[in-house]
């Protein structure tokens, strides 16, 4: 499917930054070769923004935003919590997908992009965990749960995505495998071993549904 | 290797929370913890990476500016381990040779204040020269020892790594236990060598993965250290074998992020508490819910407590 390129993509500053930090990472980045690389003067540079910190951040926070504005689309009209668990999956790996540039931006030079980058993500992933917590009140969840479950959940998934992104081992699954095993994982401490493996036999929604 | 049980590697975590609880009561700070913690310590003495037990009045109570866990709110007091050996753990005392220790303990400094000023600034913020004056040391004898900040931290890396190993496998090896409380020793074993050394932890475990492609391998293989040893609960159970590939990629990483959390925003008073839902969480594929919460409840009867 063709995805249209959105206006803040033909931003050269912006494909300069993403390039950069895909080329030779963030900490490698200087203004100086950024504007080079986008083809503008440094003093447009400076109209625009503060540091090299605040235009991590401008780009970074536009690719959160296009992120987020996927997943609600994808949980738009579901009430299950596995539904809107499972469509949540499925447009973060899609998301993830569309350009590898953009994704080691968005996961691995996040890391060292700042404060301001560090929240944003660390917003990003406080939802999940909300959402994956959703789950003590599912029927028959453990009582003794806490939000620590959900968190260390995310939270190995996440570091899973760091790290296939970050070293770039091996072939990439397929979403077809990716999603219904990260779902039975994380739905297992909620809802037991029958039912979380009823996940592993749930087919991809179609492109459209996320 | 000789065998521990856990409750005298856990004597180290206790020596060390008494000497922050000291250092915040004198408002200053306990000297000379410089290279403790690390291999090759000389007050480890048996070759097992373990600490001789040191009497508190002996340690030199100086003006180091070292300010160890609590620098990251730790603190707390360890409950009275059940059946816990309270004898020194003393062995046979090593063959000192003079210049060979002198040159060990520059690099244990070196990469104590490498680990320490990372954990503080973030890998972009630490200066060599910034690490010998924390050290102690001259430029020259920095540049003796490593070619530049990323060999030291790789340095500081393996040799926690590898201790923290040893003391988890040497307490595997002492333990006839079956599967899943030998999973949940391991486990709990992690986060008591964070609880132990949190600022070392921070600097290897938070800061870590930014710090370039050397150390990211390092915090991948650390990543991945449980799966091997939860991957022996599909032995375990024949209903189990036809779980998930990714299954213990994912329970490791959930255990790391755990502490990962903890660390990052300063909280390391609430590990503890994380300890037995990190171990009922990852039990629970292999030996279902009930099981898991029972191994997960025994070890929080013997998990350090919050303060």
């Amino acid at each position: 499917m063709k995805i249209d390129t959105p206006p803040e993509r033909r931003d050269p500053i912006r494909e300069a930054l993403i390039d950069l930090c895909f080329e030779v990472g963030l900490e490698k980045v200087t203004i100086d070769s950024l504007c080079e690389r986008a083809g503008v003067s440094s003093d447009e540079f400076g109209r625009r923004y503060a540091d090299l910190e605040d235009c991590f951040f401008d780009v970074y926070s536009q690719e959160f935003d296009r992120y987020q504005r996927r997943a609600e689309a994808a949980r738009a009209g579901l009430v299950a919590w596995r539904d809107r668990l499972r469509a949540t999956a499925y447009a973060l790996l899609r998301y993830l997908a569309e350009d590898e540039r953009v994704t080691h931006l968005s996961v691995v030079e996040v890391r060292r992009a700042g404060d301001r980058s560090t929240l944003l993500i660390a917003q990003g992933i406080e939802e999940i965990i909300d959402l994956l917590d959703e789950g003590r009140q599912e029927p028959g969840a453990p009582e003794n749960l806490t939000r620590a479950t959900a968190e260390s959940l995310a939270g190995g998934l996440f570091n899973q995505l760091y790290l296939a992104v970050a070293v770039g081992e091996g072939e990439a699954l397929p979403e077809s495998e990716i999603v219904p095993q990260a779902m039975y994982t994380v739905l297992l401490p909620y809802v037991g071993v029958q039912e979380a493996m009823t996940e592993l036999e749930i087919p991809p929604p179609s492109p459209l549904d996320a | 290797m000789q065998g521990r049980s856990v409750d005298e590697l856990l004597d180290v975590t206790v020596e060390r929370v008494v000497l922050e609880q000291l250092q915040v009561e004198v408002g200053g700070a306990v000297e000379d913890r410089i290279g403790a913690g690390l291999p090759g310590d000389d007050r480890r003495v048996d070759g097992t990476g373990l600490a001789r037990r040191e009497p508190i009045a002996t340690m030199n109570l100086g003006n180091s500016d070292c300010r160890g866990a609590g620098a990251l709110g730790y603190s707390h007091a360890m409950r009275e381990l059940p059946g816990r050996d309270r004898r020194t753990a003393l062995a046979e005392a090593p063959k000192w040779n003079t210049r060979d220790d002198a040159k060990e303990a520059q690099r244990r400094r070196i990469m104590r204040a490498t680990g320490e000023l990372i954990a503080k600034r973030g890998y972009a913020g630490v200066t060599v020269e910034l690490i010998v004056k924390r050290a102690r040391v001259s430029f020259k004898t920095f540049y003796n020892h490593y070619a530049n900040i990323e060999e030291a931290f790789a340095d500081l890396y393996d040799r926690a790594v590898a201790a923290t190993r040893a003391q988890l496998e040497a307490a595997l090896a002492d333990s006839d236990a079956p599967w899943p409380e030998q999973a949940a020793l391991a486990v709990r074993g992690f986060f008591e060598a964070i609880l132990a050394e949190p600022l070392i932890a921070r600097a290897l475990l938070v800061e870590g993965p930014t710090a370039g492609p050397k150390i990211l391998g390092r915090y991948e293989m650390v990543s991945k250290a449980f799966v091997p040893v939860l991957a022996r609960g599909r032995e375990w159970s024949p209903e189990a074998r036809d779980l998930p590939a990714t299954l213990e990629d994912t329970l490791a990483g959930a255990v790391l992020w755990s502490a990962y959390q903890r660390l990052n925003f300063s909280e390391v008073d609430r590990i503890p508490a994380l300890i037995p839902e990190n171990i009922e969480l990852v039990l629970r594929p292999y030996v279902g819910a009930t099981e898991a919460s029972r191994i997960a409840r025994e070890s929080a009867a013997s998990v350090p407590a919050a303060g």
